[in-house]
């Protein structure tokens, strides 16, 4: 094996190290209270925005809402959808009734 | 006088002695790309089933990667990192992405749903090339860049 296939090893080696295990995308502090008050059942959806902000995506004329949720030593923190599933630890989908009460939401691990 | 034919496993033999003396390396892996959803593989078709509605997938996968405008359409995507090739002075890897495409009727329940599998792949050299779902790049369809799997190929 010559010099530089050995350094190319290497380099790939090393990049795949980083992104991982060290890659990490800026995010607000952890918080662990982050979802406690947004999913009790009846919680209306102007307090699930409130809280939580524009969704990353919305159905059926906003009866259904999910957010990308990331989590780190601290609790739960809000992530972008622009950096794809990076640092994405769950989907979180709030589904109202025709109220726009809460009727149930569920945490799905995608990574 | 007659050359005598190589065995299959000679043949192999040479060639990878060729490949470890030319500095070709071919590493196995499984893992997902850091960017990508990890609850979207080969199990997906498992949870889907004819007759569902919208609201029981997205309970059941989550957020979809992308979806038609009109919510008929859902796509999970997963991408998998299944090899690191080293050729010379380049490198590069070699993955393979799974679409799970949903689609509902219109009374939201889905209709039918199908995976496609695409094999991709990425040079790490100054020619590098990235093979891709160039329709999934066209941004007339979906909500997320998306287009239409049949009409885009």
């Amino acid at each position: 094996m010559t010099l530089k296939s050995f350094r190319t090893i290497s380099a790939l080696t090393i990049a795949i190290l980083a992104l991982a295990s060290c890659a990490s995308f800026p995010h607000l502090p952890g918080d662990r209270n982050l979802l406690t008050d947004v999913t009790s059942p009846g919680v209306s959806r102007e307090a699930v925005l409130m809280k939580l902000g524009e969704p990353s995506s919305s159905f059926e004329s906003g009866r259904i809402l999910t957010y990308r949720i990331g989590e780190d030593a601290d609790g739960y923190f809000l992530m972008d959808r622009m950096v794809r599933w990076s640092n994405t630890k769950y989907s979180v989908v709030f589904v109202f009734d025709s109220n726009g009460h809460l009727q149930k939401y569920k945490m799905i691990p995608v990574r | 006088m007659r050359k005598r034919p190589m065995w299959p496993a000679e043949l192999a033999f040479v060639a990878t002695l060729t490949c470890v003396l030319s500095g070709c390396l071919i590493i196995p892996t499984d893992y997902y790309q850091p960017y990508s959803r990890q609850n979207a593989g080969a199990e997906v078709p498992s949870a889907l089933a004819t007759g569902k509605t919208r609201e029981e997938v997205l309970l059941d996968l989550g957020e979809p990667d992308r979806s038609s405008l009109d919510e008929t359409e859902l796509w999970y995507i997963a991408s998998k990192v299944r090899a690191i090739i080293i050729l010379g002075d380049r490198g590069g890897e070699a993955g393979v992405d799974y679409v799970h495409v949903v689609r509902f009727d219109k009374n939201g329940r889905v209709e039918l749903f199908q995976t496609l599998f695409t094999n991709t792949g990425e040079a790490s050299s100054d020619d590098s090339q990235r093979f891709e779902y160039s329709y999934l790049l066209e941004p007339h369809f979906s909500r997320e860049h998306g287009q239409h799997p049949e009409r885009g190929r």
